[in-house]
C-alpha cells in the first residue's frame, strides 16, 4: 500500500553517441543493453529484490538481468545521437521485522554494437 | 582522427557519475532504485466496550454511556444494576496500535452499531439495541477526542472507544453483544 512521500516512477537514462565525424548521413545504431545482474538490498528485517525490468525501448518489454537485450536505435542524423529510455520494474520485499529505506544499486550497460 | 565514442548518464537522483568509453564503444551509468518500506501498523483489541449490567424501566426509554476515558452515566430509565454501577464491569473499548515509529496515522470507527441479544431463560433472540455517539480517544492525542494520531518513538499508542447504548422502555432481560471494527492506517 502506497503512503504519502514521493510518487514512484522510473529511472531515466540517456544514450549518447559521438560518431566521431561531421559526415552528412542518416546512421543507425545497433546496440545491446544489459542489466548486470538482479539487483537486491537487505536493510535489517527487510530485504527488497528487483528481479524484473520494464523498459520504453521500442522493441524490449522487459529487460532480464544477465541477458543481453539487443536494439536497432533509428533516426540518427547528426554528429551526436543520443535517446533516452526509461527503466521500471517491480520491487519485490521480503519483512520479517521492522522497516527500512531501501536504496538499490542499479546498473545499465550499453555497447554499442555496430554503426549501420 | 576521432574515435566514435559513447555516453550513458542515468538521470535520477543520487547518482555515481556516468562512465564513458572512449573506444571499447560500451557504457555503464549506475542508477538507483529507491523505495520507503514502512513497518506495517497494526491495531490489537484489548479490551471490549463493555456497558455492564443495567435495568430498562418499563415505561421509559434510557440510555447509557460510556466515556472513552472510563466513566459512565446513565439516563432515562436505565440505570446500573447495583448501587453506583460497582458491579456492572463497565470499561470502554482499548485497541493497542504498533508500526513504525513516529508516523501519523488515522483511524476508521463506525459511527454506530447494532447489538444484538438473547433473552435470558428463553435463549430466543431479544430486539437489537442501538449504539451509537462512538467516541475515539487516542492516547498521543491529549487534545481530545479524534481519530488522527502519532506512534511514538517505540511505535506504540493506544486507543480507547466509548459509546452509549439506548435502551428502549420495557427492553426484556437479555445478554447483548455487538461487534466493533476499526480500520488503522497511516496518513
Amino acid at each position: 500500500m502506497p503512503l504519502t512521500g514521493s510518487a514512484p516512477g522510473p529511472a531515466q537514462f540517456t544514450f549518447t553517441y559521438d560518431r566521431g565525424n561531421n559526415a552528412n548521413t542518416n546512421y543507425s545504431l545497433l546496440i545491446a543493453v544489459l542489466v548486470p545482474g538482479v539487483a537486491s538490498q537487505v536493510s535489517g528485517g527487510v530485504t527488497g529484490t528487483i528481479a524484473r525490468f520494464d523498459t520504453d525501448l521500442p522493441g524490449i518489454s522487459e529487460l532480464v538481468p544477465g541477458q543481453t537485450a539487443q536494439i536497432t536505435i533509428t533516426g540518427c542524423q547528426r554528429r551526436i545521437c543520443s535517446r533516452s529510455f526509461r527503466v521500471g520494474g517491480t520491487l519485490q520485499v521480503t519483512r520479517t521485522a521492522g522497516g527500512a529505506e531501501l536504496a538499490i544499486a542499479l546498473p545499465i550497460v550499453v555497447t554499442v554494437l555496430a554503426e549501420l | 582522427m576521432i574515435l566514435p565514442r559513447l555516453l550513458l548518464a542515468a538521470s535520477t537522483a543520487a547518482l555515481a557519475a556516468p562512465a564513458m568509453a572512449a573506444s571499447g564503444q560500451s557504457a555503464t551509468a549506475q542508477g538507483q532504485a529507491e523505495a520507503v518500506v514502512v513497518e506495517p501498523i497494526v491495531a490489537v483489541a484489548l479490551n471490549d466496550l463493555d456497558f455492564g449490567s443495567l435495568t430498562a424501566s418499563a415505561t421509559a426509554s434510557g440510555s447509557v454511556t460510556v466515556d472513552p476515558g472510563g466513566g459512565a452515566s446513565y439516563a432515562g430509565g436505565a440505570a446500573p444494576a447495583c448501587p453506583g454501577g460497582s458491579c456492572a464491569g463497565i470499561a470502554p473499548a482499548r485497541f493497542a496500535v504498533r508500526g513504525e515509529a513516529s508516523r501519523s496515522y488515522r483511524v476508521n470507527a463506525p459511527a454506530a452499531i447494532t447489538a444484538t441479544g438473547t433473552l435470558i431463560g428463553s435463549g430466543a433472540t431479544a430486539p437489537d439495541l442501538a449504539i451509537d455517539a462512538l467516541l475515539v480517544h487516542l492516547d498521543s492525542h491529549t487534545g481530545g477526542d479524534t481519530t488522527s494520531g502519532k506512534l511514538d518513538t517505540k511505535g506504540q499508542d493506544q486507543i480507547t472507544i466509548g459509546g452509549r447504548l439506548n435502551v428502549p422502555a420495557g427492553t426484556s432481560a437479555a445478554h447483548y453483544h455487538a461487534t466493533l471494527t476499526i480500520l488503522v492506517t497511516y496518513s
